[in-house]
Formats: structure tokens, C-alpha cells, sequence
């Protein structure tokens, strides 16, 4: 072991140690002269303090330079480098435990490989065990405890996730780097998948002098066929129990796949199945379609029958009942003209998320989720009121106010108000939009849709208070759509009628996501999550539970329970080996340029002494000295 | 009325030691008349034959009257007391601290002509000697106004510088005294207590009375000096660099002790030692010498 530095450079400020030198041997001597009478009494005390106040000198003067030399130390920032001298050998084994191991007998196989190269190392020599997946973990620290270390093996299982070696590379590295060993090893032993090489970062090569061995695996010539993704393709209501399922079946094989059997459960029972042929690497789309039960969580899988790689043969899925939003509109459309707002809720297969709740009465507002208010309609004060206590008490609501008296009257109850809009009747356009707000955001993608065609007849000009956040205005600046609260009740508020001479909007493609994106919004509902893959975090709440295992999890979403399909990466089912060798040369150290090396080496100098932090001993122990060096000048004479 | 300060600075600037002396012999005088010591005078000795051209006032007419004889009283000076000021003429003497306006010689001068001129005054016999260091500067004591003059003369004409010998100079001024005297020391008394010992241990052998003035700069007791310096000695021309801050309670320490042991030596035979400084007045002096005078009759 030797000691180093970073920046030998810094050393050069060690010169400074010959001012104090220089001051110590040049140091002032007293001018002045005092005759006295005698120095009988002096000399008696001169010989006690002489030899005294001389080693305080050298002390002092000790302090001093140490202070210099200990600040030049700390900015070189010196670090204790071990050497590479001793002849054990240092084993840090990587065991692929991803999924894609199970295939064709590779993770036995690559056990007993381990096991083998373990049983290989000497007495005197230090192994270590990781399990390598997407969450790899060091099992058995480097170590003298071999027998630990297969053990380990021996007992490791398979997991259901996909792998990344870069982790697990790196934890190793961590291990080696730190131990006196001369030769310094990491042996991966896996399937040498290429998904796993995939996230590996070569242009981060192991620290110098680790040598990376990996086991190079044989093609694996077997069948397999997986299930990439199942899909529902609409959402489960007591208006569409005809449940369509929408499945991607791959091929991952050499060889084509003949009329292999799909079958596809619902809660145990087989509801469908279909034969499947496909040609090597090819992808097939499939359709089914069934009839779902009752409207509750439902769960079911597809399964193609089994192959030598079955473990991804399965997937699952769930049908959790869509809740739809109960939309409360008032007053209902005008007679004799089409009531365009009622035709945009209409509960349709897109819409069946949305069901509108006509109101007649105050009892009405509590079966409602949300409320749509629109002006005319006739004068019902009992009503009205009603519908601003609910408001006011937290009912999310959409307003659209025209000119008319009656809108006013709605403002005027909710806190706000409207004033003719100045200028001409020249139709008005949109003429800034926020398109981070939520309720307008997806018409911020090319093709959604564009709001700056609709067009506006003499709208109101809003008065709104300064709180209100402005979604989008008019061309000609004011307020078109606003957001703000009356009470505790969250309001939108769209500066026009929806009759055809307000606007032109309810007759365009804009009109039906802006109220159902609307609604939502306005109500704080998101789409609840039906299916993660293993090791994913599980989305609300779900007590006792992981998603470690492929299956059916239930948990609980916005306070309403839900299943969840928990299914492998499909991703993993690819078994095609790695074969870029060049890109572990760069990996591994000694393959690399010597130039790189070098960096390497600094690299692996900055991590050691970062971690060894010597630079903060030497600048306490200047401190201290410092201190001591005040204390000890002020009381020490020249 | 307070009696009247002893302004040093105007001493010093008195070129003439007689009229230093006068001027504190007056000062003196003029606060005594308020002091207990009072009644002494010039002193009867004893009776002589009257002979033509004697003053009549001397003659004692009571005498006349018992005897028929005239006789008149004698004051002759061998009668009075003889009085010897020893003065130290050593470097250390020469020492004055920057506050104060004298040397500890100067002080020591002024203040052995203020004991002459006292002496003279009293009709008493006053000798001189000054110890240098290659010996001893003696005059024998007398009562005259020429002797006095030429105690002046001598106190004028002196200088300190060296090492003196205390001992051996106090050995070879008591072969030269051969009536019992008053001595009076006058010196910093930087001797070696058992130097002083011996010294005092042969006057005391003769029967001599003494008294020891001794004379310090007040710096020598404060030792107050802040900034390292370099330190000259006065008597060795020896130098030193001192830190006085860090040393100066060893220093203290050290000259306490001295002067504790000098004290000792000097109570161990029956002198009575008293302590000038330079910045205060010195007709203390007097009253030393009065003081013992007073308790020797």
C-alpha cells in the first residue's frame, strides 16, 4: 500500500513551509535597549524560561510548517492506493436468475457452472455471490465463506422479472475494488441474453485490474411462442358487456409454430379459444371477443399450451366496471331545436364513461358527479337556488353564460358577473390558449383538433376576480374560458351559449373531448390502472401485497377496489444471445486504450480518495493546529 | 500647615549639592517643628579652663560660683557624634527608569549631602566614603564648614560605575575607624546577603551603629516594561534579551526574595534598613537618622 495524490501539483504550496522557516531564523530582534541595574534577578529566571520558551519556538514553529504541509496535503487531496500484490484471487459470481434463465434448462446448468468455478479457487482465495435480475442484489458479500457462497447457488430460484447486468456488473466492481486480492474476477454466468447487455453503459468500463469472464451460451433452439400484451379494448359497463380482447402473440422461434391452441379464461372458465400458426419472428394480432359476467372486478388470462419455454405462456387480465360520471344538465335543451349538448353526452361506446342525469328537482343534484349549466331555460328560484348551494358547497360545475339575463342572474349568485362585450358583431375567434391546462391539452397534439377555428357572436366579456386562472381568451383578449370557485365548488366557465347563434363549437370535432376531458378534469377522475408488469410499483392502495409474482393483485384506487394484472416483461421472452464482443472489450479494462486506462485509473484514484476523504483529516488537523499556533506565539516571546 | 513636598525636580536642577542639601535640610526642618522629634541641640561635653578671647557666653557662671574657677563648656567636635555616610558607587547606581527625574546615585548623592549638612548643623562630625570598585574614597569625619565643603566636593566629584566589593570595601573602612561611629549605608544593597552579612558582622564587631538607606528605582520593583527588549546591565555590561511580560513574576518572585533576605541579614544585626524610592521625597532620611540618633543616647 502506498500513499498518493490527486493533484500532485498542490504539493508545490508545501514550499510555503520555508516562510515560517525563514521567519523563525530571520525572526526580529528587539531594538530597543533598557539599561537596569542588575540582571542577577533576570538570569535566575532566564535559565527556568530559556530552555522552556526554546522548545515553545520549535513548537511553534512546527506548527506552522505542519500547518503549511497539511494544507498543501488537503488541496493535493492524498489518498492511501492499494497495491496489487498479493497472488489470492478475488470471485465475485453473477447468477442470472431472470426468467429467460428457465428456458431449456440454462439456470442448472449455469448454477453448476458456478458451483464448479467456485470449488476452482484456492484456500487463500475470496468469492462472492450476485443474483442478477432487474433488481439485482449482492446475496453473499466477498468473503472467505466459500461454502456460503454455494450454498447460496445451490438454493437461488428463478424470479419472474427481466434482467440488466449493469447493475449487477457494478455492484461487483464495488466488491473487487476494495479488496487486496491480485487478481480480481467477475464470472457471469447467464444466458447472455441480449436484452440483458442492452442497459449495460460500456462506456463505464470496470475499475483497472478486474477481469470479466462471461459464460458464453450456446442458441438455444427451442420453441417459443409468448404472449406479448392483452389488451381490453373497451371499457367494461353495464352498457357494453361485450368484451373485446385485443392479443399480440409472438413467435420468438427459429422454427414456425403450427395451429397452437389459445385459450382464453374468464374468472376458471374457458370463455373462448382459437387456434394460432406463425411464421419464425412473426407477430400475430388477435381479436376475441366475450361476454363479460356480472359488473364487478373480473379477472381472466389467455394461455397458449405450453412449449419448452412455458413461463410466458400466460397473461393476464382484468375487467374492473367503469364508473361512469353522472353528468346533471340544466335546464334542459330548448323545444323544437337539436339539443347539441345532450347529443355530445350521449352514452355512447366511446363515451360510456360519461352518463348524463337529467335534473328536475333539488332531490336530483346528490346523483350527480358533475354539473353542466347553460343559460335559458325557465325561472325556477327554488332550483336555482339549490343548484348555487350545491355549487357553493362543492359541486364541480361547467357554466356557459351568454349575454342574457339569465346567465347573469348565475353569475351574479355565484359571485360574478358579465358585461356586453365592447366592439362590433364581428364574429370573435380564440386567440390564446393555454394548452398546459388540462382541460385543453390534448388539442395541443397536430390533428386533435383545432380550437382557434371556433367561432363566437357577441359573447359576454367576464368579470372575473384576479384568483381566476384564464384557460383561453379572445382575440381580442378577454376572458373565453376561465377556471375559478364559487364557495368550495370548482367552476369552468365558457364565455358563450351553445345555441348556433353563440357559437359555432357543439357543431365541431373539438366540442365532445373538450367536455368529456372537461368533466373529468373538473371531477378529478383518472383512468384507473389495470395491469403493471412484475416489480413494478402496484398503483393505489394494496396492503400485503407485491407485484413480485405474475397474477391478479387487488387493491384499492381512489377509494374504490380494483383488480390488477400482474404479467411478466414481454420483452425477456427474447432469448437471442448477445454477440457484440467488442463492446466487452470496452467493458473490461485491460482491452481497453491505454489513454482510456489511464482515465480509468484516475477515475478509480478520485473514487478511493472521495471515499478515504484524507483531505478533510488534513484540513481539521491545520485547524488545529492553527489554534495551537495562536495559542503558543502569543504566550512564547521572540 | 501641611508640611512642604520635597520637589525632586527642582533638586535635580540644583547644580550645587550643598544647596541641595540645604534645600532639603530646610524642607526637613520646616516639617519637623511639627514632628515629635524635638529638643535636641548642640551637646555638652565637658569643661575646659577659660582662657582669654573665649566667648564669655560659654563660660557656666554657676560653676564660677561653687569653684572660683572659670571654666567654659566645652562642644568639642571629637566630643560629638561621629557620623561616616558610606556611599555605593556601583554601575547599578547609575540606573534611572524612564519616569524619574534622578538616578538611584543622584538620589543617593543628594541624599547623603542632606544627611552632612544635617550633621553639620548639629555640630555633629560627619565623614565621607565613597566606595568605588578599586577600593574605598575615605574622609575621616569632622564638625568644620571646610570639612563639609569638602564632603561636597567629594559627593560632586564622584561617579558609580563597576562591580564593587561591599564586604571587603566595609572591611577595610572599619580598620580605618577607630572611635565609635554611626554608620550610615547608603546604597540598592544588590550584594549577596552573605557578602552584606559579613560586612555588617565586622561593623557590629567594632561597636558602630548602622543604618542602611537603601536606594531603588521604582521600575527595579514593578519591573513594569512591556516590549522585549534587550536588557543592559548596568555594573557587568552583560545583555540579554527579555520578554519582560513573560518573566516578569519570576522577576518579582526573585527580587522580593532578595529583599527579604537582605531585610533578614540586616535584622539579624540590629540595622535598621529603610527603603528610598526615587520618586518620593528622601528627608526620610533624616528622620532615619534622627530616628537612631534618638534610640543611641
Amino acid at each position: 500500500m502506498s500513499w498518493m495524490v490527486l493533484a500532485p501539483g498542490f504539493l508545490l504550496g508545501a514550499l510555503a513551509i520555508a516562510l515560517p522557516v525563514i521567519l523563525h531564523f530571520l525572526r526580529k530582534q528587539p531594538t530597543e535597549v533598557n539599561t537596569f541595574p542588575t540582571l542577577i534577578f533576570l538570569v535566575q529566571s532566564l535559565r527556568k524560561k530559556a530552555r522552556f520558551n526554546s522548545i515553545r519556538r520549535w513548537l511553534v514553529l512546527l506548527a506552522r510548517c505542519a500547518f503549511f504541509g497539511l494544507l498543501a496535503l488537503a488541496f493535493a487531496r492524498p489518498f492511501f492506493a492499494q497495491p496489487f500484490v498479493s497472488s489470492s484471487t478475488a470471485l465475485m459470481i453473477i447468477l442470472d436468475t431472470s426468467y429467460s434463465m428457465g428456458a431449456g434448462g440454462q439456470f442448472a446448468k449455469s448454477k453448476a457452472d458456478a458451483i464448479q468455478a467456485l470449488q476452482e479457487l484456492g484456500p487463500g482465495d475470496l468469492a462472492g455471490l450476485i443474483l442478477a435480475n432487474s433488481h439485482p442484489r449482492i446475496e453473499v458479500p466477498l468473503g472467505h465463506d466459500k461454502d456460503a457462497v454455494e450454498r447460496a447457488i445451490q438454493s437461488a430460484d428463478l424470479s419472474f422479472s427481466a434482467n440488466n447486468y449493469d447493475g449487477a456488473l457494478r455492484q461487483a466492481d464495488a466488491q473487487l475494488t476494495g479488496s487486496p486480492c491480485g487478481t480480481k474476477l467477475i464470472d457471469l454466468f447467464g444466458d447472455n441474453q441480449d436484452l440483458a447487455w442492452q442497459g449495460v453503459d460500456f462506456k463505464r468500463p470496470l475499475s483497472p485490474g478486474i477481469q470479466l469472464k462471461v459464460a458464453t451460451s450456446a442458441p438455444r433452439d427451442i420453441e417459443d411462442v409468448a404472449i406479448d400484451e392483452l389488451k381490453i379494448a373497451a371499457p367494461f359497463t353495464a352498457a357494453n358487456q361485450k368484451i373485446s380482447a385485443e392479443i399480440k402473440v409472438h413467435n420468438f422461434s427459429a422454427t414456425a409454430v403450427q395451429a397452437r391452441k389459445l385459450h382464453f379464461e374468464l374468472e376458471g372458465t374457458e370463455v373462448a379459444t382459437t387456434d394460432v400458426s406463425l411464421r419464425p419472428g412473426e407477430i400475430a394480432d388477435l381479436n376475441l371477443e366475450f361476454a363479460a359476467g356480472p359488473l364487478q372486478p373480473t379477472h381472466g388470462r389467455a394461455t397458449l399450451d405450453a412449449d419448452a419455454f412455458p413461463i410466458n405462456d400466460t397473461r393476464y387480465f382484468v375487467l374492473n366496471p367503469a364508473n361512469p360520471l353522472r353528468v346533471g344538465v340544466w335546464p334542459p335543451g330548448p323545444a323544437g331545436e337539436v339539443d347539441l349538448l345532450s347529443v355530445a353526452l350521449a352514452p355512447s361506446s366511446e363515451l360510456a364513461t360519461i352518463r348524463p342525469t337529467p335534473i328536475t328537482g333539488a332531490s336530483d343534484l346528490d346523483q350527480c358527479d358533475v354539473l353542466v349549466l347553460r343559460p335559458g331555460g325557465t325561472t325556477d328560484s327554488a332550483l336555482s337556488a339549490a343548484l348555487v348551494n350545491a355549487i357553493q358547497q362543492g359541486k364541480p360545475a361547467l357554466l356557459f353564460v351568454d349575454g342574457s339575463h339569465a346567465s347573469a342572474l348565475w353569475l351574479q349568485d355565484l359571485g360574478f358577473s358579465t358585461v356586453p362585450h365592447p366592439g362590433s358583431d364581428d364574429p370573435l375567434h380564440l386567440g390564446a390558449i393555454d394548452f398546459n391546462r388540462p382541460e385543453v391539452t390534448i388539442f395541443a397534439k397536430p390533428g386533435n383538433g383545432d380550437l382557434f377555428d371556433i367561432r363566437f357572436t357577441n359573447p359576454p366579456q367576464l368579470q372575473l376576480p384576479n384568483s381566476a386562472r384564464i384557460i383561453a381568451s379572445f382575440d381580442d383578449g378577454t376572458p373565453a374560458l376561465a377556471e375559478t370557485t364559487s364557495g368550495r365548488g370548482a367552476l369552468l366557465i365558457v364565455a358563450s351559449g351553445l345555441d348556433r347563434a353563440s357559437t359555432t363549437w357543439p357543431l365541431q370535432s373539438t366540442f365532445l373531448p373538450f367536455l368529456q376531458e372537461s368533466l373529468k378534469h373538473l371531477v378529478g377522475r383518472d383512468a384507473p390502472v389495470s395491469q403493471v408488469l412484475v416489480g413494478d410499483a402496484l398503483p393505489g392502495d394494496h396492503p400485503g401485497v407485491n407485484s413480485d409474482t405474475p397474477g391478479i393483485v387487488a387493491t384499492t384506487q381512489g377509494g374504490v377496489p380494483q383488480l390488477v394484472a400482474v404479467n411478466l416483461d414481454p420483452a425477456e421472452s427474447n432469448l437471442t444471445t448477445w454477440t457484440n464482443q467488442l463492446d466487452l472489450d470496452r467493458l473490461i479494462p485491460g482491452k481497453t486504450h491505454p489513454a482510456a486506462i489511464s482515465f480509468l485509473a484516475a477515475l478509480q484514484s478520485e473514487e478511493v480518495e472521495r471515499h478515504q476523504r484524507f483531505w478533510w483529516y488534513a484540513i481539521l488537523a491545520a485547524t488545529v493546529l492553527l489554534f495551537l499556533e495562536i495559542f503558543l506565539a502569543n504566550r512564547t516571546p521572540l | 500647615m501641611e508640611p512642604e513636598i520635597l520637589d525632586l525636580n527642582l533638586v535635580q536642577r540644583l547644580d550645587s549639592f550643598e544647596l541641595r542639601a540645604r534645600y532639603v535640610v530646610e524642607g526637613f526642618l520646616s516639617g519637623l517643628n511639627r514632628s515629635p522629634f524635638r529638643g535636641f541641640s548642640v551637646e555638652f561635653a565637658e569643661y575646659r579652663h577659660y582662657f582669654p578671647g573665649d566667648p564669655l557666653r560659654l563660660i557656666d557662671w554657676k560653676l564660677y560660683g561653687r569653684t572660683d574657677r572659670l571654666y567654659v563648656k566645652q562642644f568639642e567636635e571629637e566630643t560629638n557624634l561621629q557620623v561616616h555616610l558610606l556611599l555605593d558607587l556601583s554601575g547599578s547606581m547609575n540606573y534611572r527608569s524612564r519616569a524619574q527625574v534622578m538616578t538611584k546615585f543622584d538620589y543617593a548623592r543628594t541624599m547623603a549631602a542632606s544627611l552632612a549638612f544635617f550633621l553639620h548643623r548639629q555640630r555633629d562630625a560627619v565623614g565621607l566614603t565613597l566606595q568605588k570598585p578599586d577600593g574605598i574614597d575615605y574622609l575621616y569625619s569632622r564638625v568644620s564648614s571646610t570639612h563639609l565643603r569638602q564632603v561636597m566636593n567629594n559627593l560632586e566629584g564622584a561617579t558609580a560605575a563597576g562591580e564593587i566589593d561591599l564586604a571587603g570595601g566595609v572591611q577595610n573602612f572599619a580598620n580605618l575607624l577607630h572611635r565609635r561611629s554611626l554608620i550610615i549605608l547608603i546604597s540598592d544593597f544588590y550584594e549577596p546577603p552573605e557578602a552584606l552579612a559579613a560586612a555588617l558582622k565586622r561593623l557590629r564587631y567594632s561597636h558602630h551603629e548602622v543604618i542602611a538607606l537603601q536606594v531603588l528605582d521604582p521600575a527595579e520593583i514593578d519591573f513594569d516594561f512591556r516590549e522585549s527588549s534587550f536588557f543592559h546591565d548596568l555594573e557587568n555590561g552583560a545583555r540579554l534579551v527579555i520578554d519582560p511580560e513573560s518573566i516578569r513574576r519570576e522577576y518579582q518572585k526573585n527580587f522580593n526574595a532578595h529583599q527579604k533576605a537582605i531585610g533578614s541579614v540586616m535584622r539579624d544585626y540590629e540595622v535598621d534598613l529603610t527603603q528610598f524610592r526615587t520618586d518620593a521625597p528622601m528627608d526620610g532620611a533624616l528622620s532615619a537618622y534622627l530616628a537612631k540618633r534618638e534610640g543611641s543616647q
